[in-house]
């Protein structure tokens, strides 16, 4: 997962951000994503230790949201894998859920330097 | 136009708030499908709506089945914003009545796409809708004084002897025919109008005037007791007398015969419009330019000379 898919899709950014004529919207969304995940990610975790596959679910759902929109690829496309599993019944694997974080870390980094 | 923005990812809200702003919309936005619902289902509500399949409360396909459940018009154009990309999922969409579909993340050149066909569609019903409420005034109005027709007061006389009491004016413009014959038909028209005209201004809101012969009017009076009846029939005669109409420089005169009656109790339409042809009747032959109240139970002998 961690090479398959770019970090950031810059062209995304580009056509629908229109960052040269509106820093200040994406530099407003990305502050909302980062306030955002970090809480996101941490009920992810605990509906894991707890076995809660739904909130599993749904909280990856609207990370995928949140990441796809700031065209951060690879982070949506682990969301939409997690999603998936859960979708399935069944949690994620200890290395996805870190992966979560080390991508979300990367991807705040790129947008939010 | 305005525009309804429903997603609970405050990300893709702040994006589709800016980007339709830039198109020219004013975006309204609701964070979950319940805040969604109350304004689509609100007053005056946004012709076009972008809704999230999955949203806490009410999901957006469950909210575009509602709908188009509830049939209102105007018509209320739905694109369903979702993640979910598989033909099984379009077709879901697409039967829970959405017009459109749009896969997340939302790419702003096909949002501009699918929205068009939603202006198109919303600017056909409106021209549809707007020519259907011209034809339905046609068929319901007098064309020279846009009074309501015949048929029309009519109808509304019918339900009006529904809930007495009830009274009706019949007007009538004195030596019509030899205001035509001395002043031509051109001159007739205006009178006719001008008449209308001051019908209509001397009667409340909630009456109703109808043109239903050639120089023929009947006043509705929903509420209205004999004596207010009478002072009504005596204002629009008074109001006609006062107000002078001119033609090239010579005023014309104009006076007005009216035949008043007034119900307390349930009476079919045909009695009252009767009697108040009686009354009619009476102010003409007693010398015109008067009112006559006619009784319900002697219509044949008016009671009653103002």
């Amino acid at each position: 997962m961690s090479n398959e898919f770019p970090l950031i899709d810059h062209r995304f950014l580009t056509e629908n951000w229109a960052p040269e004529e509106d820093p200040e919207l994406l530099a407003e969304a990305v502050a909302i994503f980062r306030t955002d995940s970090y809480a996101v990610i941490e009920a992810i975790t605990t509906a894991v230790q707890e076995g809660n596959t739904l909130v599993v679910r749904q909280k990856s759902h609207y990370l995928k949201g949140g990441a796809g929109n700031l065209g951060a690829v690879r982070l949506a496309k682990l969301c939409d894998a997690i999603e998936g599993t859960a979708r399935d019944g069944q949690l994620p694997s200890a290395t996805q859920i870190q992966s979560l974080t080390d991508i979300l870390g990367q991807t705040l980094k790129v947008l939010d330097p | 136009m305005r525009i309804l923005v429903a997603d609970d990812d405050p990300i893709t809200r702040i994006r589709l708030r800016n980007s339709l702003e830039r198109m020219g919309f004013a975006v309204l936005a609701a964070a979950d499908g319940n805040k969604a619902q109350e304004i689509l289902t609100g007053d005056d509500p946004p012709r076009l709506a972008i809704l999230d399949w999955e949203m806490p409360g009410l999901a957006g396909v469950d909210l575009c089945r509602m709908i188009r459940a509830a049939g209102d018009e105007p018509y209320t154009y739905v694109v369903i914003l979702t993640g979910r990309s598989r033909m099984e999922d379009v077709i879901e969409a697409m039967d829970a009545g959405a017009d459109s579909f749009l896969c997340k993340p939302v790419e702003l050149a096909e949002l501009k796409a699918r929205l068009r066909p939603g202006l198109r569609m919303l600017e056909l019903q409106r021209a549809l809708i707007q020519a259907r409420e011209d034809y339905r005034h046609e068929a319901t109005h007098d064309a020279l004084t846009g009074m309501l027709n015949r048929r029309a007061i009519m109808e509304i006389l019918r339900d009006a002897v529904q809930n007495p009491p009830v009274a009706v004016a019949l007007v009538d413009i004195d030596h019509f025919k030899h205001i035509n014959d001395t002043w031509g038909h051109d001159v007739g028209d205006k009178v006719l109008i001008h008449t209308a005209h001051c019908l209509v201004a001397s009667v409340r809101p909630e009456d109703r005037v109808g043109r239903i012969g050639g120089e023929e009017f009947l006043v509705v009076l929903p509420g209205c007791n004999v004596e207010s009846a009478l002072s009504v029939g005596e204002r629009l005669r008074s109001q006609i007398e006062a107000e002078t109409i001119c033609y090239e420089g010579t005023p014309i005169p104009l006076t007005l015969s009216v035949g008043v009656v007034a119900v307390k109790t349930l009476t079919p339409y045909e009695q009252l419009l009767h009697a108040a042809d009686e009354g009619l009747y009476a102010a003409k032959r007693g010398g015109r330019n008067r009112v006559i109240l006619s009784q319900l139970s002697s219509p044949s002998q008016p009671s009653h000379e103002q």
